[in-house]
C-alpha cells in the first residue's frame, strides 16, 4: 500500500464504498478502510474530494428518506418503529464517523480553508460524517414526523399515569434522539427543549391540576396527601425513565406547583388537627410535601408553636397548686417537652425551625407572668428542683439518673428569662447542701455547675466554684490543725471540725445574727483555733456562724444512750441542764444570751421532741415558762435528729430572695448602661435600650420602664447627659 | 453528767482585719479585689508593710516598682518593707 496519489476511477470507488456504508449504517459488520478516502482525495490528475462530499451527502438522504418510509408503515403508534431505526442508525453513523476519520479531516479543511467547493444544494457545506448524519436525519425523519411522534409520546406518558404498562426504553430512546439531534454547541438541548420539553411540561401541567382538583374534592386531607406523596414519588421515577437529566427537577417544581402549591392552605388547615391528634404519619407527610415549597411550613411552624404553647399553659393550670411545687412543675414541663421534641424527631426531621417554634413556645410557657399560679415562679421552682436531686434523702437515684435529670433540667434553664434570679436560689440552695454536709455528691455538683457555665458563661458560676474551693480548703485546714494539735499534744475533749468560709462568696444573708455565749465545752476550741488561724493567716479575722454550726451530743437515759444531731442552739440549752433540772426561760435567755425568736424556736424544738417537759398544763412556751429536763426521756431509735420550724422561714427567705435580686439587676442594669454609652460616646435611646437588652439577656430581661429609670438615675448622676436640642440622645460624660 | 458534745461541726467566715475600707492605691474595696483580678479571696490577698499600711498585694508591688516611687509606702513615704 502506499500514500502516493494514484490514478483512480471515481464511480467504480464509489460504487464499492457506498456498498460498504450502507452496511454499516444498516449496523452490520463490514471491513471498509479508510484509504479509500485518501485515494479518492488524492487521486490523479484532479482529487474528487469535492464530488466524494456531495455523494456521501445524497446517501444519506436516501438513507434517511428509506428509513423514515419504513416507519411510517406502521400505522398507529410511530415509536417503536423509530427507536429501533434510530438506534441503528446512530450505532452505525457512530462507527463510520470513526472509519472515516481522514474524510472527517478533510472536510473539516474544506469548510475552514473556504475552499472553493459549491454544495450541489446550496446549504450543504462539507461536515463530518456525524453531524451530516445528524442533520440529514432531522430534516428527512424526525421533521415530516416529529407532530406524531410527539403526540405518541404524550399519549404513552398518560397510560403510564394512569397505571398502563408502557415501554419505556422506546420511549427514552426516542427521546434521546432528541437530545442527540440537538447538537447546535451554542444552544444545546435545542431541539430537545423546544420539541419536547416545552409541551411535555404543559401537558404534565395540565394532568396534575386536573387530577389534584378531582381528588381533593373526594377526598379528605390526610388521604390526599397521600396521594401527593405517591404522585410525587411516581413523577420522579417517571422523569428518570422517560427524560433527559436536565429536566429531573423542572418537571418535579411543576408537579409540586400543581400538587401542593394549588393546594396548600387546605393543608396547612389541617395541621392543627393533626398535632392536637398526634397523628405523626400524616404531620411527616405534611411536612414533607410543604418543605417542597418556599414558605410552605411556615404556618405548621405558627400552628405548632401554638399548640405547645397552649398545651403547657393548660397542663400548668391542671396542675394548679401542684405546679408551684417543684416536682410535678417542672416533671409536667419535662414531659411536655420530649413530647414534642419526638414529634419533631420522628416527623419533621429535626428541622430547626421546627425546633425553634418549640423553643419560642416554651419560653413563652415557662416566663409566662399573666396566667398561671406559678407565674414568674420558674427560676425558683427549678433551682428548688436541682436541690431536692442533689441532696441526699432516701428516695436516693443513681449518679447517672441523677445526671440525666439535671442534663434534662438544664434544657429548661435555657428557656428561663430570669436566669439571676434561679442563680440566686441555686447558690442558697447549694450553701445550705454544703454547709449541711447534705449533698449527694461532689461529681453530680460540679456537673451540673459546669453545665451551668456552659449556658451562661464563666461570670455567672464563679461563686457557686468558690464556695466549692472554700470546702477544699476548709478540708486542708481541718488537717493541719489537727496536725498542730496532735504535735503540740492539746486535747479537746470533742471531735471538732471547722468550715472557714470567705466573706462574699456565700449566699448566707445579710440577716443580723442572734448574740450568742458560747457553752463552756465549746470555748476550748474556738480559742485555739482562733489562735491556730491567726498565726497561719495573718491579718484575717474569723467570725464564727453559731446559727449555722451543729454538733452530736452524747445522752444517757439510765442504761440506754442516744445521738441527738442538733444544732449549735440546741446543744447550748441542753449543755445547761447538766448543772440543774429546772430553768425558766428567762434564765435560759440569760445563760445563752439567744434573742427571743430563736430562742423560742429552738426551745419549742426540744419540747417538741420530749427533751424538755413544759410545767404542767402549759400549751406553748412563753415567757414565763419553766421548762424541766425529761429524765424519763425514750426513743425507739438510737439517733435523733432534733427538727427546727423552718417552713414560716423558707418563705421569708423567698421575699428576702427575690428583693435582693431586683437590687442585683437595677446594678446591673446601670453598669451595662454606662460600659456601652463609654464606648459608643452618643446613642439614641433606642439604640442604647437594644444594646442594654442584648448585653444582659443572658442573666434577665429588663423591663423598658426599669430601663428608662436607670438611664434618669444616670442622667441625675452626671453620667450621661441629654444632647442638646434633639429629644432622644445621649452622651456619655467622662 | 446527763449529755456531753460528741462532735461539733462549727461554721466560720473570714475577712481582712483592716481598719480602712479600701485600698489606698486602687481605691477598690480590701473585700473586693484590685484591678487587674476578677475574684477576691486568696488569688488576690492583702500585705501589711512594717508602717503598718495595708494594700492588695498586686497594688503595691506595681507601685514599689514603678520608676517614681522609689521604694516608698504611698501613705506615709517611709521605705516600703513587707
Amino acid at each position: 500500500m502506499t500514500l502516493k496519489p494514484v490514478s483512480i476511477n471515481f464511480d467504480d470507488k464509489w460504487r464499492e464504498l457506498r456498498q460498504q456504508m450502507e452496511l454499516i449504517v444498516g449496523e452490520q459488520s463490514s471491513e471498509v478502510s479508510g484509504m479509500i478516502f485518501h485515494e479518492v482525495c488524492t487521486a490523479r490528475p484532479t482529487p474528487f474530494a469535492d464530488k466524494l462530499f456531495r455523494e456521501v451527502s445524497a446517501f444519506f438522504s436516501r438513507h434517511v428518506t428509506a428509513l423514515r418510509e419504513g416507519i411510517l408503515e406502521q400505522e398507529s403508534n410511530l415509536l417503536p418503529g423509530y427507536a429501533s431505526r434510530w438506534s441503528t442508525f446512530d450505532a452505525g453513523t457512530g462507527y463510520l464517523h470513526m472509519v472515516f476519520e481522514f474524510y472527517n479531516k478533510l472536510a473539516t479543511k474544506h469548510t475552514t480553508s473556504g475552499a472553493s467547493f459549491q454544495p450541489d444544494d446550496g446549504s450543504n457545506t462539507p461536515m463530518p460524517i456525524m453531524t451530516l448524519a445528524y442533520k440529514r436525519w432531522r430534516e428527512h425523519c424526525f421533521e415530516p414526523l416529529k407532530t406524531r411522534l410527539l403526540h405518541n409520546i404524550l399519549s404513552e406518558i398518560e397510560k403510564d399515569r394512569n397505571g398502563e404498562d408502557i415501554n419505556s426504553s422506546v420511549i427514552l430512546t426516542v427521546v434521546n434522539s432528541l437530545v442527540t439531534l440537538s447538537n447546535d454547541p451554542k444552544a444545546p438541548l435545542d431541539l430537545y427543549k423546544t420539541q419536547f420539553e416545552a409541551p411535555f411540561l404543559q401537558g404534565t401541567s395540565s394532568y396534575y391540576r386536573r387530577e389534584a382538583a378531582a381528588y381533593i374534592a373526594d377526598h379528605d386531607i390526610s388521604a390526599y396527601m397521600r396521594k401527593a406523596e405517591a404522585w410525587l414519588d411516581s413523577e420522579q421515577l417517571r422523569a428518570r425513565k422517560h427524560l433527559d437529566s436536565s429536566s429531573y427537577s423542572s418537571v418535579i417544581k411543576l408537579c409540586e406547583a400543581e400538587i401542593v402549591t394549588a393546594h396548600r392552605e387546605k393543608i396547612q388547615a389541617e395541621c392543627t388537627r393533626f398535632i392536637d391528634q398526634d397523628a405523626r404519619e400524616d404531620l411527616t407527610r405534611m411536612y414533607h410535601l410543604l418543605r417542597r415549597i418556599p414558605g410552605g411550613i411556615d404556618p405548621m411552624l405558627v400552628a405548632f408553636e401554638q399548640n405547645v404553647t397552649a398545651a403547657g399553659l393548660k397542663e400548668i393550670e391542671r396542675l394548679s397548686d401542684a405546679a408551684q411545687k417543684p416536682e410535678p412543675y417542672v416533671d409536667a414541663l419535662l414531659v411536655l417537652h420530649s413530647k414534642h421534641n419526638d414529634i419533631i424527631r420522628t416527623s419533621f426531621d429535626n428541622d430547626n425551625q421546627l425546633i425553634a417554634a418549640l423553643d419560642k413556645a416554651f419560653r413563652s410557657i415557662i416566663n409566662d407572668t399573666a396566667k398561671s399560679k406559678s407565674a414568674g415562679k420558674a427560676p425558683e421552682l427549678l433551682a428548688a428542683f436541682c436541690d431536692q436531686l442533689l441532696k441526699k434523702s432516701n428516695k436516693n437515684q443513681s449518679e447517672a439518673e441523677i445526671e440525666e435529670k439535671l442534663q434534662q433540667v438544664i434544657k429548661i434553664f435555657k428557656y428561663i428569662e430570669g436566669k439571676d434570679i434561679f442563680q440566686k436560689f441555686y447558690s442558697k440552695f447549694l450553701a445550705k447542701r454544703l454547709i449541711h454536709g447534705v449533698s449527694v455528691s461532689d461529681e453530680a455538683e460540679s456537673m451540673m455547675i459546669a453545665e451551668l457555665k456552659a449556658v451562661c458563661g464563666y461570670d455567672y458560676t464563679t461563686k457557686l466554684q468558690r464556695m466549692f474551693t472554700d470546702m477544699t480548703v476548709s478540708e486542708d485546714i481541718n488537717k493541719t490543725f489537727n496536725e498542730f494539735r496532735s504535735n503540740n499534744d492539746i486535747p479537746l475533749n470533742i471531735e471538732f471540725s471547722m468550715l472557714v468560709l470567705q466573706t462574699g462568696a456565700w449566699p448566707l444573708g445579710s440577716a443580723v445574727q442572734s448574740p450568742f455565749n458560747i457553752p463552756a465545752e465549746l470555748e476550748k476550741s474556738v480559742t485555739i483555733f482562733e489562735a491556730f488561724y491567726g498565726k497561719k493567716y495573718s491579718g484575717r479575722k474569723l467570725n464564727w456562724l453559731h446559727h449555722l454550726s451543729k454538733g452530736d451530743l452524747r445522752a444517757t437515759y439510765g442504761s440506754k444512750r442516744y445521738e441527738l444531731q442538733s444544732t449549735n442552739y440546741q446543744m447550748a440549752i441542753l449543755l445547761q441542764y447538766n448543772n440543774e433540772d429546772v430553768y425558766s426561760y428567762s434564765q435560759l435567755r440569760q445563760l445563752t444570751n439567744l434573742n427571743d425568736a430563736d430562742l423560742k424556736k429552738t426551745v419549742k424544738s426540744l419540747v417538741d421532741v420530749k427533751l424538755l417537759n413544759l410545767d404542767s398544763g402549759a400549751e406553748d412556751v412563753t415567757e414565763s415558762s419553766l421548762l424541766k429536763y425529761n429524765r424519763a426521756f425514750s426513743n425507739k431509735r438510737t439517733k435523733i435528729k432534733i427538727t427546727t420550724a423552718v417552713q414560716a422561714e423558707t418563705k421569708e427567705e423567698s421575699v428576702q430572695t427575690h428583693k435582693s435580686v431586683n437590687d442585683d439587676r437595677s446594678l446591673y442594669l446601670q453598669a451595662a448602661i454606662v460600659r456601652i454609652m463609654k464606648s459608643r460616646k452618643t446613642l439614641s435611646h433606642n439604640q442604647l435600650v437594644q444594646e442594654v437588652i442584648v448585653q444582659l439577656s443572658s442573666r434577665f430581661q429588663p423591663a423598658i420602664p426599669m430601663i428608662k429609670k436607670s438611664i434618669e438615675g444616670l442622667i441625675d448622676k452626671a453620667y450621661l447627659e441629654r444632647v442638646e436640642n434633639t429629644l432622644d440622645k445621649y452622651n456619655y460624660l467622662a | 453528767m446527763k449529755v456531753r458534745v460528741k462532735n461539733w461541726s462549727a461554721v466560720a467566715v473570714w475577712r481582712w482585719k483592716v481598719d480602712d475600707d479600701t485600698c489606698g492605691i486602687c481605691r477598690m474595696a480590701f473585700d473586693g479585689c484590685c484591678t487587674d483580678c476578677r475574684l477576691p479571696g486568696d488569688e488576690c490577698p492583702l500585705v501589711w508593710g512594717q508602717c503598718k499600711h495595708c494594700f492588695h498585694m498586686h497594688c503595691i508591688l506595681k507601685w514599689v516598682h514603678s520608676p517614681n516611687a522609689n521604694q516608698l509606702c504611698p501613705m506615709c513615704r517611709q521605705e516600703w518593707k513587707f
